[in-house]
């Protein structure tokens, strides 16, 4: 036998689900169906219901959502930052345990003696953020040495370390614009910008590129050939000034070398055309000295090379640098066989997978960098 | 201390995480609330952005044993909205001459968009404070019951029964205006 009180709560959770359907936009009409022994109460009920809900009728703007979900995510680095700041990982070695503390520091003390002070792994990291009116430029050139022997020679920088020294020892990360560059391009004091931003001052006592590959077409036989690098990260220990009130340009030059007996090509900076005090003829992206037929390095900014650029239309497939991230991300686009990786240099609407977005840039081995990108919805 | 603190350190990380996944969805649903409770568009996408901004300020105190985090990002939309109408308490109803006008709308449509919502409004102010919350962040906010509850620290069965009087209240109210 049934109670009141039974009854009553059967009913109310009868309600209670139908306002759950109607709020994830279900018709009162589909409720009804599927209660047609309570239709007669349940109507008047969901019909207050739905009068009440569309009596504040209001859809947020997609423009001020994507502007606060910007001051989020701008806040949500620097919060992250700042902990880094606060935390090195040396903390964390020695901070295991007061057992293991010294333990872990002897440990240290030996990797250190044997192999070497890594300060990549002791500095506190900053990440510098680009902008087109920061006080440090940073280019890439060639020095002449076996670059005639290539038709096109092209690098790609993943990342730009500078050390700044001092008191207060710190690591100056970013990721440049501009990620791959064809040093055919750059000989002699010809340099290209990769990246500009703001940094702090001070004095910066090494310079580390991340380079994650060079491949480069030979003239003679138009073979493609992988060039070797002594270093995943490539060095240079060349003191240089940021002041206030003044823009740094640093010319980092590299060249090619064709090993004696191996016959090798291996890419090694160039320290002594290197610095802050180089005189450069600056490339920009879109200009193209020489006509040789190719294409030139991937332009991050597609509006400044139209003639490259072209418009995709697909769907995101995955974010692939964190929920809160705007670019990378990966998405499928028509007549594209394999995801494409987006990174997007200007950006309207929020991305997340599932979402349709048209895409405006150039399109270089499943990639597209520097692209426009407009989300048009969940598909 | 160490292992604690990088426990500590992943927590938060994964905190941080779980907030930024909430954002796409709830966004709209809190600035609809904030909406219903304000009369105020501009304002309420504004306080919408400002309670993920606060939570996470606070999120180092948000403990995920206590209520789930959709329903305490509401529990800061309410303050937020409670300390914005403390400081124009004019908009504590929503007056039809307050309510915008958004451009190119047909006039006739929208006078009659904003007596409805005058009617709906007066309606409102005649159930409970705890009636009118339920309300709100059930049909505005988009929260199920259960969410309501452990943020009014109520039993689900509490809110469920006290939404059923709410909207036969509303009904009742809504019909003898007709």
């Amino acid at each position: 036998m049934t109670s009141d009180s039974e009854m009553k709560n059967n009913w109310d959770k009868i309600l209670d689900e139908c306002i759950d359907r109607i709020n994830r936009g279900e018709s009162v009409e589909g409720c009804l169906t599927d209660y047609p022994e309570y239709r007669e109460e349940l109507r008047p009920l969901l019909s207050a219901m739905l009068e009440t809900k569309t009596a504040y009728p209001f859809e947020p703007s997609a423009r001020v959502k994507s502007f606060h979900r910007q001051r989020f995510t701008t806040a949500l680095v620097a919060s992250r930052e700042r902990r880094a700041r606060k935390r090195p990982v040396f903390t964390w070695i020695l901070g295991w345990s007061k057992v293991w503390a010294p333990v872990a520091a002897v440990i240290v003390i030996a990797i250190v003696g044997y192999f070497g002070l890594r300060p990549a792994l002791m500095t506190p990291v900053m990440i510098a953020q680009h902008s087109p009116e920061g006080n440090f430029v940073f280019l890439v050139s060639d020095e002449v040495n076996a670059i005639s022997d290539f038709q096109e020679l092209n690098l790609s920088i993943s990342k730009v370390s500078l050390h700044l020294g001092g008191d207060e020892e710190k690591r100056i990360e970013f990721e440049p614009g501009v990620q791959m560059v064809d040093l055919s391009d750059l000989q002699g004091n010809r340099a290209q910008e990769i990246w500009r931003g703001d940094v702090p001052e001070g004095e910066y006592i090494k310079v580390f590129l991340e380079v994650s590959r060079v491949t480069g077409i030979l003239l003679e036989s138009g073979e493609e050939i992988e060039i070797k690098l002594p270093s995943g990260k490539l060095q240079i220990s060349k003191p240089f000034m940021v002041e206030s009130g003044e823009v740094t340009n640093f010319v980092y030059d590299l060249t090619v070398v064709k090993a004696g007996k191996s016959g090798q090509y291996i890419l090694k900076p160039q320290i002594g055309q290197s610095g802050a005090d180089q005189d450069f003829i600056k490339v920009e992206p879109e200009v193209q000295p020489e006509n040789k037929g190719k294409s030139k390095g991937k332009p991050q900014n597609p509006g400044k090379s139209e003639e490259q650029s072209e418009e995709f239309d697909g769907i995101i497939t995955a974010i692939t640098d964190g929920a809160y991230n705007a670019s990378p991300w990966t998405m499928t686009l028509e007549g594209v066989e394999g995801d494409v990786t987006v990174y997007a240099a200007e950006l309207e609407g929020t991305p997340s997978p599932g979402a349709k977005v048209k895409v405006e840039g150039v399109l270089i081995d499943n990639t597209i960098e520097g692209a426009k990108a407009e989300i048009e919805g969940e598909e | 201390m160490g292992a604690e603190e990088k426990k500590e350190v992943d927590e938060q990380r994964e905190k941080e995480n779980r907030l930024a996944s909430l954002y796409d969805e709830y966004f709209d649903k809190i600035a609809r609330y904030i909406y219903a409770r304000i009369g105020d568009k501009n304002e309420a996408e504004d306080l919408a952005g400002e309670v993920f901004l606060k939570a996470l300020e606070s999120l180092k105190s948000y403990k995920e044993r206590g209520i789930p985090m959709q329903a305490w990002l509401y529990r800061i939309a309410h303050n937020l909205v409670v300390d914005h109408l403390r400081k124009v308490t004019k908009l504590k109803t929503v007056p039809i001459d307050t309510v915008q006008i958004e451009s190119g709308e047909d006039p006739v449509a929208t006078a009659e968009k904003h007596i409805e919502m005058e009617r709906v409004n007066e309606a409102m102010q005649k159930l409970t404070p705890e009636q009118r919350e339920v309300v709100r962040l059930r049909f505005f906010g988009g929260l199920s019951s259960k969410e309501v509850g452990a943020m009014l620290s109520k039993s689900d069965g509490a809110v469920r029964e006290m939404q059923r009087a709410a909207i036969e209240k509303l009904r009742g109210l809504l019909t003898s205006e007709c």
